[in-house]
């Protein structure tokens, strides 16, 4: 189910186990309702950057649809955090 | 009299518009763009020549073969040395393994010891640890200054008779700090080590001669200096590419293979630099680099590293009315290459970059650079990345600075 949702994942480099996730542009609003639903916001800057929390996972929401998660320990993990936001209807 | 709007009238590039406008494009760093002449060879390449090297008795391989020595003689040419000299391997990453497993397999023995630097990039300590995992050798770092420069005293303490390699970046590809190959050279030498450069970040930038700052070996790579992916020089010495092993067997590398049905193999090897090239070689990439050094030369080294001078100074001066901001390296333009690496307040590294690119096109690399050890030293997770070239304008930096200030603002309010 959260395939649908997320068209792309990749790896980023640095010391806080840091990916980026590529929103399906098509359903990004409901994708933005399912993250807003579990993420304890932090900063809500006009739209510009909305950042959260979920389970000590940090999340950094962007303009074009891009979805920054840090501190994961590998994409299993990774894996498991966006199925349990994305995962259910 | 450089004139930067002609340059990039080559670069077709540089015409992309994305979302609307002009990229700008301060990923040089990572890898450079490529003037049409570059682009152009190589497509003439596989329309007019095309065919394997050093076999064939045709005049077609024999055309090719002429062509692939003729980029050979050119990139000796332009770093001051033989044509001999000059090995064509995929990249730096690979020149420096090259030398690791050749030399280092064959020469370093328990408790020889590897100086290298905490600014080094990835690719000159793993192949090190690798090897010295193997050998029981030990690596040394030496430390850098607070403002970013290598520190020499700490690198001549840790030299000792046991010292057998020591293996530093020219320019810092996070810092921009340009090292004193020269005097490093020296040091090395007196100790009977070899001194081991790697030149990705200095070879596309600075003039580099290899004879002047007599190193042993020097590695560097065609896709950051206009040529294209997968073909990187890696210079030796005469007398150490002969004494060396090869890092790879295969075709074109060997005079003779004699072997009994029974068992048994008798194996000679080629000279250098064919020893070290076994296999079919990247031809087309050796013409591309070959066309983006005539590219260069044409230009002048000098004169593109005046521009970097002059680019990075006013860099430097527009980045200090950003508030919140933090430049990592040295500040004077004349002891670094055109890298800028920085983070700003209240931003994450990552997002920093990804707002500047969808706000104006402003493309910067974000992460660890390939240099953990340095970002370690420095007390940091991640750097933003701003690295120049030939080809970046004034007016590129103006945008990339103002949208730096309303990031910042925004940021504040």
């Amino acid at each position: 189910m959260k395939d649908k949702y997320i068209r792309a994942t990749q790896e980023l480099c640095d010391l806080e186990d840091a990916y980026m996730v590529i929103l399906n542009e098509n359903i990004i609003n409901t994708a933005i309702e399912k993250l807003r639903k579990f993420l304890e916001i932090i900063t809500y800057d006009d739209g510009v950057i909305v950042r959260g929390l979920y389970k000590g996972k940090y999340f950094s929401l962007l303009p074009e649809d891009i979805l920054i998660v840090k501190y994961l320990s590998g994409w299993k993990k990774l894996d498991e955090v966006l199925n349990n936001i994305f995962g259910e209807e | 009299m450089y004139d930067v709007y002609k340059i990039r009238e080559d670069f077709p590039i540089l015409r992309k518009k994305l979302r609307g406008k002009n990229i700008i494009y301060l990923d040089n760093a990572a890898t450079s763009q490529k003037p049409v002449q570059v682009v152009e060879a190589i497509s003439r390449y596989y329309r007019e020549y095309n065919a394997n090297i050093h076999r064939s008795a045709y005049l077609l391989a024999r055309e090719a073969t002429q062509i692939y020595d003729e980029a050979r003689r050119e990139v000796a040419n332009f770093i001051g040395c033989d044509e001999d000299e000059v090995v064509f391997v995929r990249n730096t990453t690979e020149a420096l393994n090259l030398i690791a497993y050749s030399w280092g397999l064959n020469n370093l023995h328990n408790g020889d010891e590897i100086i290298l630097t905490i600014m080094d990039h990835h690719s000159n300590i793993v192949p090190w640890y690798l090897i010295c995992s193997i050998k029981k050798c030990r690596i040394k770092f030496a430390d850098i200054t607070d403002d970013g420069y290598l520190n020499l005293s700490h690198l001549e303490d840790l030299l000792n008779p046991k010292t057998r390699i020591i293996s530093v970046p020219h320019v810092s590809n996070v810092l921009g700090t340009i090292n004193d190959v020269e005097y490093i050279a020296k040091l090395a030498h007196e100790y009977n080590a070899l001194i081991i450069v790697d030149g990705a970040q200095s070879v596309p930038h600075i003039p580099v001669n290899v004879n002047k700052l007599d190193v042993d070996f020097l590695a560097f790579s065609g896709h950051k200096m206009l040529g294209p992916t997968g073909i990187g020089v890696l210079y030796g010495k005469h007398s150490l590419l002969q004494s060396l092993n090869p890092f790879m067997g295969g075709g074109d590398m060997i005079k003779s293979v004699e072997c009994s049905i029974g068992g048994g193999c008798r194996i000679s090897f080629e000279y250098p630099p064919r020893r070290y090239e076994a296999g079919t070689p990247n031809i087309a990439g050796a013409v591309g680099l070959m066309e983006a050094v005539r590219y260069l030369k044409r230009v002048g080294m000098d004169n593109v590293r005046r521009h970097e001078i002059d680019l990075t100074k006013y860099t430097l001066d527009k980045l200090s009315e950003v508030s919140g901001i933090e430049i990592y390296g040295p500040k004077d333009p004349a002891h670094k290459g055109g890298v800028i690496a920085f983070n700003l307040e209240g931003f994450e590294p990552h997002e920093l970059a990804i707002l500047l690119d969808q706000l104006n096109n402003v493309m910067v690399r974000s992460g660890l650079h390939c240099a953990q050890p340095l970002h370690m030293r420095l007390g940091i997770k991640a750097s933003v990345r701003a690295s120049f070239y030939l080809y970046n304008t004034k007016e590129e930096v103006d945008i990339f600075v103002e949208t730096l200030k309303i990031l910042s603002r925004k940021n504040r309010m």
